[in-house]
């Protein structure tokens, strides 16, 4: 169960912080006590053993770092630093802040708004049933395409046999039909 | 006298998987051990064998536990996991066909 030790330590390291670093503490001073006495034993003075153990130890600062790093949870947690520093910045100056918030409110929505109809107009198909069996009655007049009439419309519309119905547009380039 | 890591890069893994594999130790005792059975030869610094066993701690090789010591002091000792067991075995196997190979070479008359 690997995976499962894995998860507990890296859970561990985020939730329980204090204590992992207590252990990180008293482990590496166990070191450096046996390495007093130790020294001690090899006939050193008290303070010459201290002094020798400090040395063979090293940077402290720099091997908990190494330590740290084993764990592999840094990422995280200078990512919640960083969060909770931009919300303290953000606090400091609210007007600041609200500007930011509603420009970029303005901004999505304005977005959202200009797809949602580009969307509608132009990309999606019409909402009839089969768009295969579609057909697009044109009218030209001395090789220019004009429109038909109402009273045109009506027509085809009252005199259709071949179709499920009629139904006339204006603009007729901002739709899309597919030609098939 | 470098630490072990200085020789053979990933070793250092290896001579604390082994050391620990019959019994579990804490830092200072796997350090000894590894200096007294190589004769004095190989001498692991704290520096390098603290955060490799943080970093085999993590990686699910070895579990921490904290205990007496003999003397009665608490020390967090280390034990081989299962799956640490497993690696030890592939990293033996593999520290074998490595240094079979370097000893062909260094070995050899034909120049």
């Amino acid at each position: 169960m690997r995976w499962i030790d894995k998860r507990l330590l890296r859970f561990r390291a985020l939730f329980s912080r204090a204590r992992v670093e207590q252990e990180l503490d008293d482990e590496l001073r166990f070191h450096w006590q046996q390495q007093i006495e130790e020294n001690l034993a090899a006939g050193m003075s008290p303070e010459e053993a201290h002094y020798a153990a400090q040395r063979v130890v090293g940077d402290l600062a720099q091997l908990k770092d190494e330590c740290r790093d084993t764990r592999g949870v840094a990422w995280i947690e200078t990512s919640v630093h960083d969060l909770r520093y931009g919300w303290r910045m953000l606090r400091k100056s609210p007007v600041l802040t609200i500007v930011a918030i509603l420009s970029l409110a303005i901004g999505i929505g304005a977005n959202t708004t200009i797809f949602t109809i580009i969307d509608a107009l132009m990309l999606k198909m019409l909402p009839v049933k089969n768009p295969s069996e579609l057909v697009q009655f044109l009218h030209f007049f001395q090789e220019q395409r004009s429109s038909f009439s109402y009273p045109w419309y009506e027509h085809f519309r009252e005199h259709s046999h071949s179709f499920a119905g009629v139904f006339a547009v204006s603009g007729i380039n901002a739709l899309k039909l597919r030609e098939s | 006298m470098g630490k072990p890591s200085d020789l053979v890069q990933g070793t250092l893994d290896l001579l604390i998987l082994k050391t620990i594999s019959l019994e579990p130790k804490h830092g200072w005792a796997i350090a000894k051990r590894i200096q007294q059975i190589s004769a004095e030869v190989l001498q692991v610094q704290q520096g390098s064998l603290y955060p490799a066993l943080h970093r085999l701690e993590q990686q699910g090789w070895i579990k921490a536990h904290w205990d007496e010591t003999e003397g009665g002091r608490k020390a967090k000792f280390y034990s081989l996991s299962r799956a640490g067991r497993t690696q030890l075995e592939k990293e033996l196997a593999q520290w074998d066909r490595l240094s079979t190979a370097i000893n062909l070479v260094v070995q050899t008359n034909e120049a």
